[in-house]
C-alpha cells in the first residue's frame, strides 16, 4: 500500500500543506481567500509541529480507530486500503481521537464530526504531496518489515 | 497544482514559445509554472520577514499559530504587505525623478526652457525635502483638505519614506494608520511623477506622435540597440544621438518611448520582453534595473547579444558612455551577421504621448455630463504572468469602448493596447460606440480609440484629471472615472493604484493585492477609503474571473447598476 | 472447520471479521438474544434522546451477514455449552457442534436490589428493549441512579428530550470509575449547567408509588418522579461459562489467556464477559468498554482462525465526546492508590496540569504511563494511549508530555529506545526518518 512519506531534509517547515489541505479538502470555498476567513475554521488534516515534518494519518495495517469506532464510521476503503471517516455517521464520541497513536485526528467541536486525512480519497493525487515547495512530501510504498509472513 | 492558460494574446510573442521550448529556452512562464504553488500566507499578506526573529506567519486554519513573533495580527501583517509594496514602487519612482534631475543639473542636456526647469528642479528638491509648497497649490482645496484630515499630504522622504516605514519596524499602528501611512508614500510618488512630468516638458517639450511598435519594428540589416527600463533620460537621449550618427536603430522596450525629438518605439511591452531577443536582430541590450528581468542576460548570451547596465556603482560620463555603447553596438552587429534574423510580421500605429493639453478637456467634461459617453475607463500597469498577457488590457478595452466608456491608457498598458490597434488613429471607429467616437473626432486631433497618456513617470494622468475636474467644475470623485491596473506587477503600480483612490478615482487591481488574509484590511481599502477619499480600492478575491467577467463587473457599475461589490460612489445614483 | 459465535454485539463482530480475513469457506453461526442485529449499545442513549432513529444505531450495514457468510440465529438464547461433545444448546432445545466456539455474551445490566424495583417506569439501559421501554415511556421527570457513563449520558439525552431529570450517585463523585475528583468536578459542573439536578454520596433506598413509580427515597430526600433509569453497573453474562465448569476469575468474567482461549481447548471468550490481563493494573480485570471488546473480538477471530496471535492485555478508556460540550478522556489507572498489586518497590507519580479550560493528569507506576486523563484539549491523548499499551519507560519526558505542545514526533527518542515495542510499520517508517 503506498502511504505519504516526508523526506525531513527537504521539508523546511514552511506549512504550506496545512494551508492548501485546508484550502482545497477542509474548506468549503476551495478558494484560498475565502477560505481564510471562513468559519468555522477549516481544519487542516495533515500536522507541521514543531519539526520540520508533516504527519498525516498512516492509514495504519492494523489500526486502533477501527476497533474504537463504535457504530462503523470509521471505515477501511477495500479498494484502496485507506481509512476514512464517513462523516455523516460520526456521533463525535472521540473514541478514535482516544486510541489514535499519532495523535492525528481532530475532534472538532465546531463541525461535530472527527476530522482524519483521507489521503485525498476523492483526489487524483494527496494535495499536501501536489504542492509542497521542495518536494519533501512522496507517495511511496509501504515497506514490509516483518520477517515472516504467515 | 495545475496552471492551464493562454500564456499570450500577443501573435508576435506566441510565435517564439515554441521556439523557446525547442531550444530549451526558459522564459517567464516556465519559471513561473516553476513556482506553483506559490506561498500562500505571501500571497495573503500573512507573512512578515522584518526582523530575525521570523520568518512569521499567521496561519489561518491553526490557532496556535495566529500571531507574528513580535505580536502582530493577521490585519498588522496584511496592511504592513501593501505598505512594504507602497514604499518600495515610491522609491521607485524617486529614483527615476533623481536620475533626471542628476542628469539636467548636470548640465548633460540643454533645456528647452531653462527657467521652467530650473524652478520645477526646485520644486522637486523641496518636495523631497519637506513636501513643498509648489505640489499643494496643483490640488483643489477641498482634496487638500480630506489629505491633511487623514494625515497624508506628502512632507518629503523623512516622513513619507523613512517614517512610513517604521510602522513595520514595531510599534502599535492599527490596520488605519498602517494603510494612511502607505497612502502619504504613495501621494508623495504621485506628486514626484507629476513633477517629473513637468520637467520633461520644460526639457524636453511634449508633443504626441505618431510611431510604430511591436516586434516588426525590428530591422534585419542595421545595427539594432534596445533600451530595457527606466535610466537616466539624459544617457537615452546621448545614446539616441550617437546612434543616429552612426546609423544604427534605437528602440526600447518598458522605457519612455519620446523624448523629442528622440523616439524609442516600443518592441513590445513587459509580459514578452525576452522574445525580441530571439528574433536575432537585437545586437546590444542597454538595461536600467526597473523593469528589467535579470533572464535577459540569459537570453542574451545565447543569441550573442551584447548587455551593458547603467545601474552601475561607478558613475560614467553620459556622452562618453553613450559613444562606447554605440562603438559596442557596431561590433556586435559586425559579429552577428551570420546569424539568423526571424522577425515576425507584425507592427501597429500608435499615437503616444498625449496630454491634457492635447485635449479639449471642456468637451470630454460635456460628454460626461450630456451623458454622450457613461464614464471614463483608466487602463493601467504593466503585464503579469498570471492572467493571459494582454488579454484583460485588450477585453477591458473592447468592451469599454463598446459600451460608451471612454478609455484612457497610461504605462506599459498603452504599449500592449498599441499592439491590437487601440492608439492607431486610423482604426478609431473600429471598437467604439456612437458616442465615444463621436466625442474622439471633436475632443482632439487625430485620436485613437484609446487616449494614451504616456508612462505614469509624465504624470499625465494627474494632470489629466486635474483639468478634467476644472473643466467640468466638479471634484474628481463626482466624476465617472475608474482606473483599472487589469494585469499589474511592479510594486510602483501598486503606489500609484492608492494615490488614484486617493485623489478620488476607484480603483480596481489585478491580481488581488496581498491584504486578503485580513478582512479588516479589505474593508478599510473599501469603506474607510471611501468615507476619506470618496473611492476605494477593490481587492477582488476570485482568482478565477475571466477578462469578459472583469470588464462586465466594471461597465455594472459605470452602467450605475447597484452592485453591493462596488459600493457607492459621489457619482452614482443607483437605478435599475 | 465450524466456528459457533454466541454474542452479536462488538466482540463478536470484531471474530466475524477476522475470521473471514483468514477463512472464507468455513461456516459460521451466531447466536444472540438480541432481536435487532448490529446495533451500537453506545449509541443507544442517542436514540432515547431522539436524535438517532433506530436504523443509523447500527456499526455494521444490514447485509453484514449476508456478505460475511454468517448464519444469525437472532432472538435465539443458548442455553448449554457441552465442552466435552464441543456442542452447544439453544432454548429450543437444538444442538449445533463446533470446533472453535467464542463466548461474547457481553454484560448484563445490575439491577440492584431495592424495595421498588418492579413498579412500572423503572428501566436499566442495556438492550434495545431496554431503550424501547425508556423511550417509550411517557415522563416528565426522571432519575437515573448510577453517574457511570451509561448514566451521564442518559441523563442528558433525557434532557434533550425535555424531561426534567435527576442524577443520582452513591460515590462521592460523577463518573467515580473514569475520572478523578478534580475531573469529576469539571463534568459534574457542566452536566448541571444542563440542567441537571446532581447528587452525589447519596443512595436510592427505595421506589415509591402503587403501580407506577412515583419517587425515590435516598439517604437525605425524596426525589418525585415518574421515571427511572437504573445504570449502576454491568456484571458479565458467564453464566453459560460457570455451567460448563470454564475457569472464573475475580471479577466474575471467563479467565482467558493471552490467546484470548479459556481453560477448555477451543473455547474462547471475548468483550464484556471476559477477564483478561490488564496493562495498567497488571492484574486480572475486566475491561467493559467497546473498543476493548472490539480489540479483543478481533484477536479472538485470529486465533481461531489459526493465526496465533498474542493479546497484549486491556485497559480502560473512556471517552465523553459532545454530550457534556467539552471533550473528556481517561484511561487506565487514575488515581495511584486505586491500582491493584501494590509492591513497596513500586513508584507512583501523578502529574497534573489544571488551568480555566483544561485539566491534564498523567498517572505513572514506575516511570510508565498507567493513567491519564484529559479534559478540554484531548487530541494528543492516543499518544498517552500508545504509551500506556506499550509499557515504556518516559520517566524522563514529563514536561514534553505535559506539554500543550506535545506531537508524536517528539516521541521518536522513546520509541527509538524501545524499538522491539514499537515494531509495527507505521512506527518504524517514522523512525526511519531520524528525526
Amino acid at each position: 500500500m503506498k502511504v505519504l512519506m516526508v523526506d525531513k531534509e527537504k521539508c523546511t517547515g514552511c506549512h504550506q500543506c496545512e494551508l492548501w489541505c485546508g484550502t482545497e479538502i477542509a474548506s468549503i470555498s476551495k478558494e484560498l481567500a475565502t477560505a481564510i476567513n471562513e468559519t468555522p475554521q477549516p481544519v487542516p488534516r495533515v500536522y507541521v509541529e514543531g519539526k520540520p515534518f508533516a504527519m498525516q494519518c498512516r492509514h495504519c495495517e492494523e489500526a486502533p480507530c477501527l476497533d474504537a469506532c463504535p457504530n462503523g464510521t470509521m471505515r477501511r476503503d477495500p479498494e484502496t486500503g485507506l481509512i476514512y471517516v464517513n462523516e455523516p455517521t460520526c456521533i463525535a464520541c472521540w473514541m478514535c481521537v482516544m486510541v489514535c497513536p499519532f495523535g492525528i485526528i481532530n475532534p472538532s467541536s465546531s463541525l461535530k464530526v472527527a476530522i482524519k486525512c483521507d489521503r485525498c480519497r476523492s483526489m487524483g493525487y494527496p494535495i499536501c504531496a501536489e504542492v509542497c515547495p521542495t518536494g519533501a512530501i512522496s507517495l511511496v510504498e509501504r515497506k514490509d518489515y516483518r520477517k515472516k509472513k504467515f | 497544482m495545475e496552471f492551464i492558460q493562454k500564456k499570450t494574446a500577443d501573435n508576435a510573442a506566441e510565435r517564439f514559445l515554441p521556439k523557446a521550448a525547442d531550444k530549451g529556452t526558459k522564459l517567464a512562464w516556465d519559471r513561473f509554472e516553476g513556482q506553483l504553488p506559490e506561498c500562500g500566507f505571501c500571497e495573503s499578506g500573512l507573512s512578515c520577514r522584518d526582523c530575525l526573529q521570523g520568518p512569521c506567519i499567521s496561519n489561518p486554519f491553526r490557532d496556535a499559530n495566529k500571531l507574528g513573533v513580535c505580536g502582530k495580527d493577521k490585519d498588522v501583517l496584511a496592511a504592513q504587505s501593501l505598505l512594504k509594496l507602497v514604499l518600495k514602487g515610491t522609491m521607485a519612482t524617486l529614483d527615476q525623478v533623481g536620475d533626471f534631475v542628476e542628469g539636467v543639473a548636470s548640465g548633460g542636456v540643454k533645456p528647452r526652457d531653462k527657467a521652467a526647469a530650473d524652478r520645477v528642479i526646485a520644486e522637486i528638491e523641496a518636495l523631497l525635502k519637506d513636501g513643498g509648497a509648489g505640489m499643494k497649490k496643483a490640488f483643489p482645496k477641498a482634496l487638500l483638505a480630506a489629505w491633511e484630515e487623514a494625515g497624508i499630504v506628502p512632507q518629503g522622504v523623512a516622513k513619507d519614506l523613512f517614517k512610513a516605514s517604521q510602522k513595520t519596524e514595531g510599534g502599535v499602528a492599527g490596520v488605519e494608520e498602517t494603510l494612511f501611512w502607505a497612502f502619504k508614500a504613495a501621494l508623495l510618488g504621485a506628486f514626484a511623477r507629476k513633477l517629473q512630468g513637468d520637467l520633461k516638458k520644460a526639457v524636453f517639450g511634449a508633443a504626441p506622435a505618431e510611431i510604430e511598435v511591436d516586434m516588426g519594428i525590428l530591422k534585419k540589416d542595421t545595427a539594432t540597440i534596445i533600451l530595457y527600463g527606466r535610466f537616466s533620460p539624459v544617457l537615452k537621449v546621448k545614446i539616441a544621438e550617437a546612434a543616429a550618427k552612426k546609423k544604427v536603430a534605437v528602440m526600447g522596450v518598458c522605457t519612455d518611448p519620446l523624448l523629442l525629438p528622440h523616439v524609442f518605439a516600443p518592441v513590445t511591452s513587459y509580459g514578452s520582453q525576452e522574445l525580441p531577443l530571439m528574433t536575432g536582430a537585437v545586437d546590444l541590450i542597454v538595461v536600467g534595473d526597473q523593469f528589467v528581468n535579470p533572464s535577459l542576460a540569459a537570453i542574451a548570451a545565447e543569441y550573442s547579444v551584447a548587455v551593458v547596465p547603467t545601474e552601475t556603482l561607478k558613475d560614467q560620463n553620459p556622452d562618453v558612455f553613450a559613444k562606447a555603447i554605440v562603438e559596442k553596438a557596431l561590433n556586435a552587429f559586425g559579429f552577428r551577421r551570420s546569424i539568423v534574423r526571424d522577425i515576425p510580421d507584425a507592427k501597429k500605429t500608435a499615437l503616444m504621448g498625449l496630454s491634457a493639453a492635447d485635449l479639449d478637456m471642456k468637451k470630454i467634461a460635456a460628454a460626461l455630463a450630456g451623458e454622450k459617453i457613461k464614464g471614463i475607463a483608466i487602463l493601467a500597469g504593466t503585464n503579469n504572468v498570471k492572467f493571459t498577457q494582454d488579454l484583460p488590457f485588450v477585453t477591458l478595452a473592447q468592451e469599454f469602448l463598446k459600451d460608451g466608456v471612454l478609455c484612457i491608457s497610461e504605462g506599459d498598458a498603452g504599449v500592449s493596447l498599441a499592439k491590437y490597434g487601440f492608439l492607431d488613429p486610423g482604426q478609431s471607429e473600429k471598437h467604439c460606440s456612437q458616442g465615444v467616437a463621436e466625442l474622439l473626432k471633436t475632443a482632439g486631433k487625430n485620436l485613437p480609440a484609446v487616449i494614451d497618456l504616456g508612462l505614469a513617470e509624465n504624470g499625465g494622468l494627474t494632470e489629466f484629471l486635474l483639468a478634467l475636474s476644472a473643466a467640468a467644475g466638479k471634484s474628481i470623485k463626482e466624476l465617472p472615472i475608474l482606473a483599472c491596473f487589469a494585469e499589474a506587477n511592479r510594486s510602483a503600480e501598486a503606489g500609484e493604484a492608492l494615490s488614484l483612490v486617493a485623489m478620488g478615482v476607484s480603483t480596481y487591481f489585478w491580481p488581488a493585492l496581498p491584504v486578503t488574509g485580513s478582512p479588516k484590511t479589505m474593508d478599510a481599502l473599501s469603506t474607510l477609503c471611501r468615507l476619506k477619499f470618496g473611492a476605494g480600492m477593490i481587492v477582488d478575491t476570485n482568482k478565477k474571473r475571466e477578462p469578459l467577467a472583469k470588464a462586465g463587473m466594471i461597465l455594472k457599475v459605470f452602467n450605475r447598476v447597484a452592485d453591493p461589490a462596488a459600493g457607492d460612489h459621489p457619482w452614482t445614483d443607483w437605478k435599475k | 472447520m465450524r466456528y459457533i459465535i454466541i454474542g452479536g454485539s462488538a466482540a463478536a463482530i470484531s471474530a466475524v471479521e477476522s475470521i473471514r480475513s483468514l477463512d472464507r469457506e468455513s461456516p459460521i453461526d451466531l447466536f444472540s438474544e438480541e432481536e435487532t442485529p448490529l446495533f451500537s449499545r453506545v449509541l443507544l442513549p442517542y436514540y432515547i434522546a431522539e436524535e438517532l432513529s433506530k436504523p443509523l444505531l447500527n456499526f455494521r450495514t444490514a447485509d453484514f451477514f449476508d456478505e460475511n457468510r454468517v448464519t444469525a440465529h437472532m432472538g435465539l438464547k443458548v442455553t448449554v455449552i457441552d465442552p466435552k461433545t464441543k456442542t452447544i444448546e439453544t432454548v429450543d432445545k437444538k444442538t449445533y457442534a463446533f470446533d472453535k466456539l467464542l463466548i461474547a455474551t457481553g454484560g448484563k445490566a445490575i439491577v440492584p436490589p431495592i424495595p421498588g424495583i418492579d413498579k412500572e417506569g423503572i428501566s436499566t439501559l442495556k438492550t434495545m428493549a431496554d431503550a424501547e421501554r425508556i423511550y417509550n415511556t411517557k415522563g416528565a421527570r426522571a432519575v437515573v441512579i448510577g453517574a457511570g457513563s451509561i448514566g451521564v449520558e442518559a441523563c442528558i439525552s433525557l434532557t434533550r428530550r425535555g424531561i426534567k431529570t435527576t442524577l443520582l450517585e452513591q460515590l462521592g463523585q460523577v463518573m467515580p470509575t473514569v475520572f478523578d475528583a478534580e475531573a469529576a468536578a469539571i463534568v459534574q459542573r457542566r452536566i448541571e449547567d444542563l440542567g441537571i439536578e446532581v447528587f452525589t454520596g447519596e443512595k436510592a433506598l427505595k421506589f415509591t408509588g402503587d403501580k407506577r413509580v412515583q419517587g425515590v427515597v435516598t439517604d437525605n430526600r425524596e426525589i418525585p418522579c415518574d421515571m427511572v433509569v437504573l445504570s449502576v453497573g454491568v456484571r458479565p453474562a458467564a453464566e453459560l461459562a460457570v455451567r460448563a465448569g470454564l475457569t472464573i476469575g475475580d471479577m466474575k468474567g471467563i479467565r482467558i489467556d493471552e490467546n484470548m482461549m479459556t481453560s477448555v481447548q477451543d473455547i474462547y471468550a471475548a468483550g464484556d464477559v471476559a477477564e483478561t490481563r490488564d496493562i495498567a493494573r497488571n492484574a486480572y480485570f475486566l475491561n467493559a468498554i467497546w473498543p476493548c471488546a472490539f480489540e479483543q473480538g478481533h484477536i479472538a477471530g485470529l486465533n481461531m482462525a489459526g493465526r496465533k496471535t498474542a493479546y497484549p492485555g486491556s485497559y480502560r478508556r473512556n471517552s465523553i465526546g459532545n454530550f457534556i460540550g467539552i471533550p473528556a478522556i481517561s484511561m487506565g489507572v487514575t488515581h495511584a492508590e486505586s491500582c491493584a498489586l501494590q509492591s513497596d518497590e513500586d513508584e507512583f507519580r501523578e502529574i497534573r496540569v489544571r488551568t480555566k479550560e483544561s485539566y491534564k493528569k498523567l498517572v505513572l507506576r514506575n516511570g510508565k504511563i498507567i493513567g491519564a486523563i484529559l479534559v478540554g484539549q484531548t487530541q494528543k491523548a492516543g499518544l498517552m494511549s500508545i504509551l500506556l499499551r506499550k509499557q515504556v519507560n518516559v520517566a524522563d519526558s514529563i514536561p514534553l508530555l505535559m506539554s500543550d505542545r506535545l506531537s508524536f514526533m517528539d516521541l521518536l527518542p522513546i520509541l527509538r529506545r524501545n524499538a522491539d515495542q514499537f515494531s509495527e510499520p507505521e512506527y518504524k517508517e517514522l523512525i526511519d526518518t531520524g528525526l
